[in-house]
């Protein structure tokens, strides 16, 4: 089965929060376990941070319950990732500190791809691949879904 | 017998505000037995300093911690007990919770944190001060 780590932007996409809805084909692969779908802990904090500063941490606690329930496991953070993250900042400055943490957290429990918007830093690391929403689809079979939900989501 | 104490690490950037520096907020503290911080701690460290346009230094700081205190993994049990702290105090702030779920989980009442922040509406913990005790703010 395969498996990836899903950043704390696909609840959000998924809710129509900054983007577009089929995300949600993902996160329902998730649920009915077809895909081994990851986060971490940072990841689940990004979303009620970044709620509690707009004023509106009602609806983010709403997505963090809903993302925390679909995911298949959440990883901790241990100091270890944190001692690898900055082996691998030591190794790509130019990558943010925050997008080093969850690829060391991939990396510690063996799982090396991630679905994010976030290009340009999980692109310059060897370590991680990011990727891309529409190549998942298609490598799952699910492009005529995708593009199902775009229409019935471009109608609405 | 000293209580154990959990080290917020924006008791750093309050003292860097106030003309103090990183490594003279360490050696006040450094002999404190029994202080404790979380990695959360440390990767909000390396963060102020990106802010500042200054990562490696922001780790090099955050090592210095890493290697002078016992640093807490954050697990799925902060996540519950953060969870029913956020219901307790719907208006703190999460990242300060889940600092406190740490302290709960591992049996720490103490902290210590810059004054502004809003540890001590939260009644399952004591707030610290000795930024009076060590330094002239």
């Amino acid at each position: 089965m395969k498996k990836i780590i899903l950043d704390s932007n696909q609840p959000l996409i998924a809710t129509n929060q900054i983007g577009e809805a089929w995300t949600m084909v993902i996160l329902k692969e998730v649920a009915k376990e077809k895909i081994e779908g990851y986060t971490d802990i940072f990841y689940l904090q990004e979303i009620l941070d970044r709620y509690f500063y707009i004023n509106e941490i009602f609806k983010g606690k709403k997505i963090f319950y809903a993302f925390k329930n679909i995911v298949t496991d959440i990883f901790s953070i241990t100091p270890e990732d944190f001692d690898l993250s900055y082996k691998l900042y030591k190794k790509n400055k130019e990558i943010s500190p925050r997008d080093l943490i969850h690829a060391a957290v991939g990396i510690n429990n063996n799982i090396t791809e991630i679905l994010s918007i976030d290009g340009p830093g999980f692109d310059k690391l060897k370590e991680i691949k990011r990727i891309k929403l529409p190549d998942l689809l298609k490598s799952l079979n699910l492009k005529n879904n995708y593009i199902y939900e775009r229409k019935n989501i471009s109608r609405s | 017998m000293k209580e154990k104490t959990f080290l917020d690490p924006n008791f750093f950037e309050y003292l860097s505000k106030n003309g103090k520096g990183f490594q003279l907020a360490l050696d006040a503290i450094k002999n404190k037995k029994l202080l404790y911080t979380d990695v959360k701690g440390l990767q909000e460290i390396v963060y102020r300093y990106t802010l500042m346009g200054e990562t490696e230094k922001g780790y090099e700081n955050a090592m210095k911690i890493r290697n002078t205190f016992k640093i807490f993994p954050i697990t799925e049990k902060e996540l519950d007990t953060q969870e029913s702290l956020l219901m307790r105090y719907p208006n703190a702030k999460p990242r300060e919770l889940l600092h406190v779920a740490v302290m709960i989980n591992n049996d720490i009442k103490n902290i210590i944190c810059s004054p502004e922040s809003n540890y001590k509406e939260i009644e399952e913990i004591k707030v610290e001060n000795i930024i009076a005790k060590f330094f002239d703010i």
